[in-house]
Formats: structure tokens, sequence, C-alpha cells
């Protein structure tokens, strides 16, 4: 049985993540619509995860408005699928 | 967690992309405009539908004006934007048929056409049951709830269509007039529940 990855198993960063991974790339104001979690702690949690090298940041200017944009790297997609096989091998094991 | 689980809130924050009602409300519009230009100057619809077409243009930068800054800007992944493009490609072709059947019939009519009444009847209702057929092949694909509501306004618009002899002039501005309140609705309560976020 492999290890879980609790960078990932911490449930605001596994909502934060799952988010992210149904979807190519999304900006700070959808992660905060779509989970409902504050500033400060999306960005808290985002600092982590791209410290990780899981998660890729883009700051740019839109309309004259700052858009940050997160995208789950190709190591951060590798990284949920195997923390989900992980998940799912300790729950079959405990059957 | 598994794919169905993932599936459900790749679904979930899709469908929730498109709770504004904007694209309901100008699609009604659209509809509207062109009944409307049908039932008084049929021999105009065509410009009625170029028109129409014109004002969807303004509705990308219109969402993203109000939308993004409401609930953000996402990039969904490549399949479902092969499947949108796929979807988008349906529809044109349905309205585009329509339309056309429309002048068609406007045509026939004005330059008085040999055709059967049950026939042109029929013909008059196409407009609306195309329309209609888009709309629920949509809602099955798609899982838009209201889109199956839509599809059935527009088959009793037809249905009248055909059953009081009129020309599809009324259909589409009945079901125009029904998308359009609906999208109007649907946007004030997406203002409400979304503040801009600073």
């Amino acid at each position: 049985m492999s290890e879980i990855d609790r960078l990932i198993h911490e449930p605001a960063r596994l909502i934060l993540v799952s988010s992210l991974y149904v979807v190519d790339e999304a900006d700070f104001v959808y992660l905060a619509d779509r989970t409902g979690f504050t500033s400060g702690n999306i960005s808290s949690h985002m600092s982590k995860l791209e410290a990780a090298g899981y998660v890729q940041v883009a700051k740019a200017f839109v309309d004259k408005r700052p858009r940050t944009t997160y995208k789950l790297t190709k190591e951060g997609r590798r990284a949920f699928e195997q923390y989900r096989s992980s998940v799912e091998g300790l729950l079959n094991a405990t059957d | 967690m598994n794919d169905t689980n993932l599936d459900d809130l790749e679904s979930e924050a899709y469908q929730n992309s498109f709770a504004d009602g904007l694209i309901d409300l100008f699609l009604g519009l659209g509809l509207a405009l062109i009944g409307l230009t049908w039932l008084w100057f049929p021999a105009e619809a065509g410009i009625a539908g170029a028109i129409a077409a014109v004002i969807a243009w303004a509705l990308v930068p219109i969402r993203r004006r109000i939308v993004e800054p409401r609930i953000g800007y996402v990039r969904w992944t490549a399949p479902r934007l092969k499947w949108e493009r796929k979807q988008l490609k349906l529809l044109f072709w349905l309205v585009t048929v329509a339309m056309l059947i429309g002048v068609a019939v406007a045509q026939s009519i004005a330059t008085g056409d040999d055709l059967a009444a049950d026939d042109r009847n029929f013909v008059a209702a196409m407009p609306a049951i195309l329309l209609a057929i888009g709309a629920l092949v949509l809602a099955a694909t798609s899982g838009f709830k209201r889109l199956w509501g839509y599809g059935a306004v527009l088959l009793s618009a037809a249905t009248v269509t055909i059953l009081i002899e009129a020309g599809p002039g009324g259909s589409l501005l009945t079901a125009g007039a029904a998308t359009g309140v609906a999208g109007a609705v649907l946007l004030v309560r997406f203002l409400r529940a979304h503040p801009v976020r600073s």
C-alpha cells in the first residue's frame, strides 16, 4: 500500500486540487466561488501546492483587473491520481 | 473519490458557469425579434435573422464583463471544449435550417405558391419543431434541465401553429418571449447570488 500524500490529504487542499483537476485552469475568483473559501485560505493553500510543484500560478491583468490563474502541473495531476488510488487501496483493504 | 464523482463535479461546475441566463435572454430576444418581424413584415424575416446573429456576437464580451468578475474565469478541459464545439455546430445547423424553412414559407405565401393547406401549416411549424428538437437533444446530452422546458414550449407553439393555421412568426415570438423571460429571471437571481468579488 503506497503512502498517502499528506499535502493533498488536507481537506481544504483536497477540495482545491479536485476543483482544479476537472478543469484545465481556473482563476482565484472561480475557486473562491466554487469552494466558498476565503481569499487568505486559498492563497495559503495554493502557496503550499505551488511550493510542492503541484500547481502553476500565473498573474496577469485582464481588462485592467488583476487575475491570478491556477493550473495543476503534470506532477500535480499525477500526485492527485496517486492519492486517489492510495485512498481506494486503503479503503478496499479495510473492507 | 472515483471518476463518477469527478465527472459529476466537472458537470456541476460546467452547468454553474451558465447559470447567469444571459444566453437564454439573448436567444429569447433573437427569436422574439425574428417572430415579430415574421408576423408584420414576412419579407424582411431574413434581415431580422441577420440582426439577431449580429446581436449574438455581443454576447461573448457582455458575458465576460458580467459573469467573470462574479464567478471567475475557467478554461475547460480539451474533451469538454470538443463536446461544446460539437453542440454549437449542431445548434448552428438546426437554427440555419429552421430559418431557411421559415424564409421559404414566407416566400411561398408571398408569391401565392400552390401548396396544400395541410402541408403549408406543417411547414410553417417546422422552424419551431426544428428548434425544439435542438433544445431537446441539447437537454439530453448536456444535462441543462431548463432546455427541456424550452423544447416543450417550442413543441407546444408548433402544435398551436398547425391547429390554428398560423405562420411561423407566432410560434417563434412565443418561444422567444418564454426563453427571454426565463433568462431575465435567471440573470436577476445570478446577480443577487454572486456579487462582484474584489
